[in-house]
């Protein structure tokens, strides 16, 4: 990992740093600081879990990708081979291309709803705004295996309801069996996504609207701004520090997406719907190749970093220009 | 509290489109309890279509021979230590990463990041066999021990950020009272922070309570599975029962929808009081 | 409600602190305990094998049996792992082929049972060219060398067909020849009926379909390519049945024979749309007897042969094989490990699994717990198949990646974007490049 890196994850750390909204989170040094060891109390208990139980197995699996290993015998080191064979694997073009195609639905899509109706939602009675909260919500709460399920269901062409009411009014010809149509199955899936998504956004969106001082809004609207336009000078500038979490959290929820993918297509049908994971999992535990599926997974974890940084390069220009 | 007097309450139409989106929602769950009580040849007749009478039978037959009984009772023993220890050490490992200076704590940082963002399937079979080594595997301390270790990225860096919000003052106050670091952060810091911790520990039950593959690697012994490994039960080879697999999708949503509604009502007061101030 | 949560963790953990100190007392007196894996996850199939088990134990007091069952899927990936650390099951399923029994076969995970086949006679109950299926030599050979494992359960692909749906369409009897059958499908899509139930979301109907179709070809007498292809001794894919059979596949699909949204329902769903009365014809396993059972119009039937075909070869095998690991280190454990996998191929257990409809690789000696038609169908061909060593071959079992090489493919080949040639020759490919990692 490099410096850059680095840099990129702690501009990451703490949402609101990035922001120039509050100068006193400016700040560098704290009143609790102390000198010498003591700070060390505090890190250790927590690192030392995280370091046995995740980051040793992590170093692990990039030890384990520069090798050949079947999972049973001792592995034979191959140095970069495994790196190489992936630039040249066509099969990992297709999962990164796939993958590039969900971050819109996991991402884009969700984000653009969930900042929508929180504008909206913000602004109705209490009651009901908790009751529609509730609701939003509900679809992040749920093991995405079981989602699978229900949605493999839901899109069945023979008896699914998806495609009994394009029946019903008339559009039976758009009734597509989606899970199993090449063009289809990619926007099928990602709209389960956007689906779980939209709810997760939508209730980081309002929390950090409620951040947002009061009179600005009034200051808004001294100045003539109406609703849609107080959303765009206003609500959308200071919700920059929650899009970037919204927009971290869910991107590497794309690269990571494996349960939702595999429980409804398995990456099917041919490759339509193969990402990374799911091509590790292949890779690894049906076809017994642990050294290449963990080079794909540590290209996939660069990948987040790299994704990561340009979202962190993005929004500090999109601030700069907005003040 | 309400945001009435910012902007003029939504029109008609955006309230229907905001309700259009809640029953989206729901729509799902209720077609999925709807099939959870049909019989397997109701299924092919509709989604709409009414059984003639309720099948309840599946609901037994996914209690008896799915044991969700045992399952339930794991899920539970492995969730409620995993959030409060996990919260505990988020917040103690984000109160140093928002005030106080140690070695390395950029590359410290970055290494918990990269927690975040590896994905399990990535390092779970180095992960069995150090638990091997350690002789962990087929316990209730491994599917705890992993999951606090998987959290603790998230939980730091949620309650790191959320503790850089607060306003100095209260802490400088604080500090000028004599206040030691542990008394700030248990007397000044915790109260203020009880909707973070609410939203932090509503996130972790959610993620460990769902958690898929660490139960299923790590763990080898019926008795110690957790419910989503027994939501996939009824999953055979080649034989497929809708109804029966449904009803135990059904007990395995309903603890967490449940808990989830408990849970929500703090959540929001969490939320709402926040915003008051 | 929190307050039952917290009562039932304290009595979770009062129930954690008991099961330890019981698994301390057991590990400390060495009872006789067997642990054993299988994937009769189904409710039915849970609810014999459950039985068999409590039958075991009163028969041998003093023996327990620790369980766990697991998917299929979940099996195949947890199993090479858990044994291979000395851990999990001292009897197991385990699936047959390369990637999983042939894996664990070359690094000694599992032991070899030639004693016992000959001690219990198993070689009697079961036909040789079932036992060669799970023979593995030392130097790795697939199909020959020591036994590794039996199997209580058989499976045969074949054709059902719904009576009901035929007469109605005016076909009287089921067709005697694959011309015939041609000929039916044929008058069928006339009719504007879907002559094919079928689903390729999930499962693998297309791959039976595919392979059924292809091996009804080839007489028994002419057997040993296709032996050698599957034993991974060298062949190729590239055959003129395989040809055909691909190109029937894709007109099929392109030309509206098979029921709509075939591509989008998994093969599960198929089945019921079957039951339910969709399509004239299903070719799949014997695996669904349980659920075609319900609809009484069903029939089973062997692929029909071709003009020239006497014996034709039969898609299938057995369930997965039982098997003794090494965590069976000493002789008395792997005693008792035999004993109960004899108990697995025991008439007793034939008879139990018929009685629930299932379809034993024994024949059961209690004519009368044969109570489902299609079993006695299918126990009749399975005769049949037995005497004139027509049992054929799953094609995903020549390599450790053919099923895959497969689920990728079929689905173009279907969709008409990949010709029959082009899906032959990736399968052959396929095949051709695990030839060359094992030195052929």
């Amino acid at each position: 990992m490099s410096a850059t890196t680095a840099q990129t994850i702690d501009g990451e750390f703490g949402p609101a740093t990035a922001s120039s909204a509050r100068p006193r989170l400016q700040q560098t040094t704290s009143v609790l600081d102390r000198a010498g060891g003591g700070n060390l109390l505090y890190v250790i208990p927590g690192l030392l879990i995280y370091a046995v139980f995740v980051f040793l197995p992590i170093l692990a699996a990039v030890v384990i990708s520069l090798t050949e290993w079947n999972g049973l015998v001792v592995p034979t080191f191959v140095g970069l081979q495994n790196y190489i064979n992936l630039f040249s694997d066509n099969e990992f073009y297709i999962a990164l291309r796939n993958n590039a195609a969900f971050i819109v639905f996991y991402c884009v899509v969700p984000l653009a709803i969930g900042v929508a109706l929180a504008a909206i939602i913000s602004n109705v009675g209490n009651r009901e705004r908790m009751a529609l909260r509730t609701l939003f919500f509900l679809p992040y709460i749920m093991p995405t295996a079981v989602l699978g399920i229900i949605f493999q269901w839901l899109y069945n062409p023979a008896f699914g309801p998806f495609n009994q009411i394009l029946k019903a009014v008339g559009l039976g010809r758009l009734a597509l069996p989606w899970l199993g149509d090449f063009t289809w199955v990619l926007p099928a899936v990602g709209a389960v996504a956007v689906w779980y998504f939209f709810g997760f956004c939508m209730v980081v969106f309002l929390s950090g609207m409620q951040r947002i001082d009061p009179s600005l809004f009034d200051a808004a609207r001294a100045d003539g701004a109406r609703g849609w336009q107080t959303f765009w000078h206003v609500t959308l500038p200071q919700l920059m520090p929650e899009i970037r979490v919204v927009l971290l959290l869910t991107i590497i929820a794309s690269i990571k997406s494996f349960d939702l993918i595999f429980t409804m297509t398995r990456g099917g049908p041919g490759n339509a719907t193969l990402v990374p994971n799911i091509y590790m999992y292949e890779l690894g535990f049906q076809l017994n190749r642990y050294g290449y599926a963990a080079a794909v997974a540590i290209v996939g974890a660069i990948l987040v970093f790299v994704i990561n940084f340009a979202i962190h390069q993005g929004m500090r220009r999109l601030d700069r220009s907005a003040n | 509290m309400a945001r009435a007097g910012t902007l003029s309450a939504p029109a008609i139409p955006l309230r229907i489109v905001l309700w259009l989106f809640g029953l989206a929602t729901v729509v799902p769950f209720a077609l999925l309890l709807l099939t959870s009580v049909k019989s397997r040849t109701d299924v092919l007749k509709g989604a709409f279509a009414l059984p003639a009478y309720p099948h309840f039978e599946n609901y037994v037959a996914a209690w008896t021979d799915g044991r969700f009984g045992t399952y339930f009772v794991n899920s539970i023993i492995v969730v409620l230590p995993v959030v409060a220890i996990s919260i505990v050490l988020g917040l103690i490992t984000g109160f140093a990463f928002a005030y106080l200076s140690f070695p390395f704590k950029k590359s410290v940082f970055v290494i918990l990041t990269i927690g975040m963002m590896v994905p399990t399937e990535a390092f779970i079979i180095p992960l069995y066999y150090e638990m091997l080594y350690l002789n962990l595997i087929n316990t209730y301390a491994v599917l705890i021990l992993t999951q606090i270790a998987l959290s603790i990225p998230f939980a730091t860096i949620f309650m790191a950020s959320a503790m850089r919000q607060l306003p100095t003052e209260l802490l400088e106050a604080a500090v000028l009272d004599g206040a030691t670091r542990p008394q700030v952060l248990i007397r000044v810091i915790v109260p203020l922070l009880a909707p973070a911790v609410s939203t932090l520990a509503l996130f972790l039950f959610i993620w460990t309570w769902n958690e898929f593959l660490l139960p299923l690697i790590l763990v080898n012994d019926d008795a110690l599975r957790t419910l989503p490994i027994g939501a996939l039960f009824f999953q055979g080879k080649y034989t497929i029962n809708t109804p029966v697999l449904t009803a135990g999708a059904v007990i395995v949503i309903a603890p967490i929808v449940l808990v989830y509604l408990i849970f929500q009502r703090k959540f929001i007061e969490g939320m709402t009081s926040g915003a008051v101030k | 409600m929190l307050d039952v949560l917290i009562h039932r963790l304290r009595t979770g953990a009062a129930g954690l602190a008991v099961a330890g100190l019981a698994a301390g007392l057991c590990g400390a007196t060495q009872a006789q305990t067997l642990v054993t894996w299988d994937d009769y996850t189904d409710v039915g199939q849970n609810a014999v094998i459950e039985q068999l088990n409590k039958n075991f134990l009163a028969a041998h007091p003093g023996v327990t049996i620790d369980r766990t069952a697991r998917t299929f899927d979940d099996l195949s990936m947890t199993l090479k792992l858990t044994v291979a650390a000395g851990n999990g099951p001292q009897v197991t399923k385990v699936n047959q082929g390369a990637a999983d029994q042939g894996t664990m076969v070359k690094q000694k995970l599992l032991l070899p049972i030639d004693d016992y086949v000959k001690q219990y006679g198993w070689d009697k109950r079961l036909s040789d060219s079932v036992l060669a299926r799970m023979r593995w030599s030392d130097a790795g050979q697939f199909g020959e060398g020591n036994d590794y494992g039996i199997s209580g359960l058989g499976e045969m692909v074949g054709l059902y067909y719904n009576q009901k749906v035929l007469s109605d369409a005016g076909i009287a009897t089921p067709p005697k020849t694959f011309e015939e059958f041609i000929a039916d499908v044929d008058a069928l899509k006339a009719k504007g009926v879907p002559a094919f139930a079928i689903g390729t979301a999930k499962q693998h109907i297309a791959l039976h379909m595919l392979t059924g179709i292809e091996q009804a070809h080839i007489d028994a007498s002419n057997r040993k390519a296709l032996d050698d292809l599957i034993y991974g001794r060298g062949g190729t894919f590239k055959t003129q049945a395989a040809l055909d059979a691909a190109k029937l596949m894709a007109h099929w699909a392109k030309d509206g024979y098979f029921i709509d949204g075939y591509s989008g329902i998994a093969g599960n769903d198929a089945v019921q749309l079957f039951v339910a009365g969709q399509g004239a014809f299903l070719l799949d396993g014997t695996w669904y007897f349980g659920d075609m059972q319900t609809n009484p119009d069903i029939h089973f039937m062997a692929i029909p042969a071709p003009a020239g075909v006497s014996k034709p070869l039969t898609v299938g095998g057995i369930d997965l094989s039982w098997s003794i690991t090494s965590n069976a280190k000493d002789k008395a454990t792997q005693d008792l490990a035999a004993q109960y996998m004899d108990y697995m191929v025991s008439p007793e257990a034939a008879n139990a699994w018929a009685a629930a409809g299932f379809f034993p690789s024994t024949t059961p000696t209690d004519e009368n717990a044969v109570k489902s038609s299609l079993l006695k169908e299918g126990l009749a061909m399975w005769k049949v198949l037995t005497d004139n060593n027509a049992l054929g071959h799953y094609a995903d079992w020549a390599s450790p990646t053919m099923l895959k090489t497969y689920d990728d493919n079929m689905p173009h080949l279907l969709a008409g974007d990949m010709t029959p040639e082009a899906f032959v020759d990736a399968l052959d490919a396929d095949y051709q490049a695990y030839m060359k990692s094992i030195g052929k």
